[in-house]
């Protein structure tokens, strides 16, 4: 698996590569639109400031309270299966209902458990390769009005717990 | 809902603690709480900033029209009796592809507008069309070929190799995405019945 992970690391700067030269190609000022992309990223990270900051600290007392450990060690002795990796569990509760709230939580654990072990790669593939399920589809039920979108709910949630499910099937062919 | 679960985690927390008699690392955990996160905002601010303008730089070239075509026949395959050309049509194209770029913010109003214009066609009063239960499934899905909130994340938790997930990322992305899919074709098959 050593040239996927050759990939893994140089993909990025391929697609780096490959924007700027593309841009080129096409006489566009690549390094204007650059920084006028960087003030939109400046807006972005300025308008998820509280939103992290609220939830950063929230979720920090709830796991200074120690109530996550209780909850997790409880659903552990239930989902046996997951026990190898019940860090997580945290993370699949929050990640279909708020995106930032997700974020945070995964933040917490790759700091916690270590960003490169087994642990920090798996949390990193499961909020990279998932949606915040039910805000998507409350979103477009409220849009939708009375029409029935539960079917689309349970969809989504299954696909999600399948979603971690490749996700360590990932992890243990050593795609990361 | 998010006000509600905030203010329930930090009531929570409270209430946990006293029982537990730690209130101690509660009130420290508090500072240290907005310290880390200033810290981690700092570190992730210029990750972040950088792939905006990596990515503003595919929406101003001609490369966001090239992603438009790659999905094209995807489309065909995904939305059958969906017409091409259709206005529905254009604002399902122009959500997957912001989506692709995970410009989520551009994303949304174009989903709103793909929904309103593929259920004008639906007659029902209580059930959703076909297409629009596909499309809503398919935006539970995540599409990213960038994943740049996690690769910023990593970034600033000093990982030895931030992007070498992106890989395991769309692999579990694909299976995922292939898996809504199917799950709704079953659905929508069961429905008929």
């Amino acid at each position: 698996m050593k040239f996927v992970q050759f990939f893994g690391t140089s993909a990025i700067l391929f697609l780096v590569g490959f924007i700027v030269i593309y841009g080129m190609i096409e006489k566009k000022n690549v390094f204007e639109i650059f920084m006028k992309g960087v003030v939109e990223g400046e807006k972005l990270v300025i308008q998820l400031f509280p939103t992290w900051l609220g939830l950063f600290v929230a979720v920090g007392m709830l796991k200074a309270s120690g109530i996550i450990d209780f909850l997790v060690e409880k659903l552990a002795l239930i989902l046996k299966n997951f026990l190898l990796y019940k860090e997580i569990l945290p993370l699949i509760f929050l990640r279909p209902i708020s995106g930032s709230t997700a974020t945070a939580m995964g933040t917490e654990i790759m700091k916690n458990c270590g960003v490169d072990t087994n642990i920090g790669l798996l949390t990193s593939c499961i909020m990279g390769s998932t949606e915040t399920t039910i805000y998507v589809v409350a979103l477009y039920g409220a849009k939708l009005g009375q029409k029935n979108i539960k079917p689309v709910l349970v969809i989504g949630l299954i696909a999600d717990f399948l979603c971690i499910l490749f996700s360590i099937l990932a992890l243990k062919i050593e795609l990361m | 809902m998010m006000n509600k679960i905030w203010c329930f985690f930090i009531i929570i927390s409270i209430i946990f603690s006293l029982i537990n008699g730690n209130l101690d690392a509660l009130n420290q955990s508090l500072f240290s709480s907005i310290n880390d996160t200033t810290q981690m905002v700092i570190n992730l601010f210029g990750s972040m900033c950088f792939w905006c303008g990596m990515i503003k730089i595919i929406s101003e070239t001609s490369l966001q029209e090239k992603l438009k075509k790659i999905i094209v026949p995807l489309n065909k395959r995904i939305f059958k009796n969906l017409e091409q050309g259709s206005t529905a049509y254009e604002h399902v194209t122009v959500n997957m592809v912001t989506n692709m770029l995970g410009i989520g913010n551009a994303a949304t109003p174009a989903g709103l507008r793909a929904v309103e214009e593929l259920e004008k066609e639906n007659s029902s009063r209580d059930k959703l069309s076909d297409e629009t239960i596909l499309f809503i499934a398919i935006n539970t899905a995540s599409l990213q070929i960038i994943p740049t909130n996690v690769i910023s994340i990593r970034n600033s938790l000093n990982s030895q190799n931030p992007s070498g997930v992106i890989i395991a990322v769309w692999f579990s992305s694909i299976l995922t995405f292939i898996s809504i899919i199917f799950l709704t074709k079953i659905y929508l098959k069961l429905r008929r019945k």
